[in-house]
């Protein structure tokens, strides 16, 4: 009896501070990136990890010299950025994603990835930090 | 009042200009303002993984010609960068700022690649500098890349610098990657 292909469900990008809390007063602040793919039968797979920024905004303050969600949210965007953006117009390391799944075992078109519900998850201490709730 | 002000804080940042020049002509200096000669001891330089010390970082406020806004003269923009990363064979780095209470104009963005060596200083590698708006994404960010002539593990990071207003250095956090040049 055949197991159902699996296939994937879901794109996305799980970002937590990487830098010290007490940083974040005005030496910079820095945040680590991971984007994954979650898979139909409950796994998730590790897309890219090497990426993240470091900010001269410190977490929280004011609008103009604060670190809002949207400014969090925004960079996540930015840093997963591929480096020929500027030249493909791809939001995303649609090629890289697909050899990553295809090693676990999962054949998707960059197509059908394009095509997948993308969201950035904020850590809980992150989002604590910003003011949000858990 | 404001044209003294003004003036004064451009001479600043002509200052200001010449020292980070100073800075990212040197191929073996340290960030931070070290000697921007090799030296054949240690010097003082920034430890991997040494986050923005906007206390060491040159103000700098650039690119002044004719007559400066208040608005654009007084504010303060966010400089951003992200970790050096291999991208095609290179170590790659992007910079980017955010607008703060600056204008929503486009100003000169500077990123340095910082390598680390052996003798516990951080050399500089490629920069680059492009004048973007604030956002940063496709288009609005500028990128620094050296190539990687061995795929041993080192340690990378970037200098990141805007210039608008009265500009803003980051440093971003050290990452060990497969590259060395």
């Amino acid at each position: 009896m055949n197991a159902s292909p699996v296939a994937v469900t879901g794109l996305g990008a799980w970002c937590d501070l990487d830098s010290p809390e007490e940083d974040s007063g005005g030496r910079g602040t820095s945040f680590k990136v991971r984007e994954f793919a979650l898979l139909s039968d409950g796994r998730e797979v590790t897309l890219l990890d090497d990426r993240g920024w470091t900010t001269s905004a410190p977490l929280g303050g004011t609008a103009d010299a604060g670190m809002s969600v949207t400014h969090v949210v925004r960079n996540v965007y930015n840093v997963v950025l591929p480096d020929n953006a500027e030249e493909t117009g791809q939001e995303h390391e649609w090629q890289r994603f697909a050899q990553r799944l295809r090693e676990a075992g999962v054949e998707v078109t960059l197509d059908e990835l394009r095509a997948l519900p993308y969201r950035v998850v904020l850590s809980d201490r992150l989002r604590s930090l910003l003011g949000l709730p858990s | 009042m404001k044209t003294p002000s003004i003036r004064s804080r451009a001479a600043i940042a002509v200052a200001a200009i010449a020292i980070l020049t100073a800075g990212l002509s040197g191929a073996t200096s340290a960030a931070a303002g070290g000697p921007a000669t090799h030296h054949a001891y240690p010097v003082p330089a920034p430890y991997p993984g040494a986050r923005a010390d906007r206390s060491t970082s040159p103000s700098a406020p650039v690119t002044i010609s004719g007559e400066l806004s208040p608005e654009m003269a007084n504010c303060t923009p966010t400089a951003n960068g992200d970790y050096v990363h291999v991208s095609s064979g290179d170590a790659s780095g992007h910079g980017w700022w955010l607008q703060g209470n600056c204008p929503y104009t486009k100003s000169s963005v500077t990123v340095q690649l910082n390598e680390w060596y052996s003798d516990n200083s951080w050399h500089n590698k490629n920069s680059a500098t492009g004048s973007v708006y604030p956002g940063g994404g496709a288009g609005n960010r500028v990128t620094a890349r050296q190539t990687c002539v061995g795929t041993t593990l080192a340690g990378w990071r970037s200098v990141v610098t805007v210039w608008i207003g009265w500009g803003n250095t980051v440093y971003t956090t050290g990452q060990n990657i497969y590259c060395t040049a």
